[in-house]
């Protein structure tokens, strides 16, 4: 492969790699915020609906965001093997370095995002008792 | 390569990165408001809730902004040394400068926005 197609490769994987990670990362925060809050689009969300969007939406988000880092990390560090010129190597480098970042905040983020919305929904959980 | 080849490699990768730029500016500003004001959907979130905000939310946004910019610069850099054409070649530094300017103001306003952020949750907390 040249480094003008390796190049264009890992500006391409890089672009692509940002968006899908920012969009997924983003839904994982909409949902995210949707449990804390106990409301979406103005309906107030029982206790069952948000333990349910923490299992079945929030954390499933949350995993393919980091799967996703990890396998853009692995993708650009076997382009920065393919190439011969040192300034693009670098390039795909950084971009698996950032990649591998991303990975690991995803990774950490699960547990402290888990403990934090279960600590709010037992919270929660009396006050909507006795509305109810 | 030709320099068409890599005038139009620098003018999409300019224009799909300042897309992705203000995005992303556009999120953490969002967000941002967010914690300031402790409010979201009319819901008023708790001091904790706000801080889980801060760490979960506004500073990746604020790292993938800077991260991003800092890498769409560089790559710009590695175009513009391809091209023969000196007028490409201008503008791809032109276009790496942009994303440096970007990563390295993001760095220092989200430096200072951070700080600020934290001294309002504190002092929401000691209200």
């Amino acid at each position: 492969m040249s480094d003008f197609t390796g190049l264009i490769a890992i500006s391409s994987l890089m672009l692509a790699g940002i968006a899908v990670t920012i969009y997924v990362g983003d839904k994982a925060n909409v949902v995210g915020t949707r449990i804390a809050t106990g409301t979406a689009e103005g309906t107030s969300l029982s206790i069952g609906v948000r333990r349910a969007m923490l299992y079945q939406m929030w954390l499933p988000y949350e995993a393919t965001y980091a799967v996703l880092a990890g396998v853009m990390m692995i993708t650009q560090l076997e382009l920065a093997g393919q190439v011969s010129s040192e300034g693009v190597k670098l390039l795909a480098q950084f971009c698996a370095f950032v990649a591998g970042v991303t990975t690991a905040f995803g990774l950490l983020l699960i547990p402290a995002g888990l403990l934090q919305y279960r600590a709010k929904l037992r919270r929660d959980q009396p006050r909507q008792g006795q509305a109810g | 390569m030709t320099n068409f080849t890599v005038l139009a490699a620098i003018a999409l990768l300019f224009v799909m990165g300042t897309s992705m730029f203000f995005y992303l500016s556009n999120k953490t500003n969002d967000v941002g408001y967010q914690i300031l004001t402790g409010v979201v959907n009319g819901v008023a979130m708790s001091v904790h809730q706000r801080m889980f905000m801060l760490y979960n939310y506004w500073v990746p946004y604020v790292g993938s902004v800077a991260a991003s910019s800092g890498l769409l610069g560089f790559a710009q850099l590695q175009f513009a040394g391809r091209a023969d054409d000196d007028g490409i070649r201008i503008l791809g530094y032109l276009a790496a400068l942009f994303g440096a300017a970007g990563a390295l103001g993001w760095l220092a306003l989200g430096a200072s926005a951070f700080v600020h952020y934290r001294s309002v949750i504190r002092q929401a907390e000691a209200d």
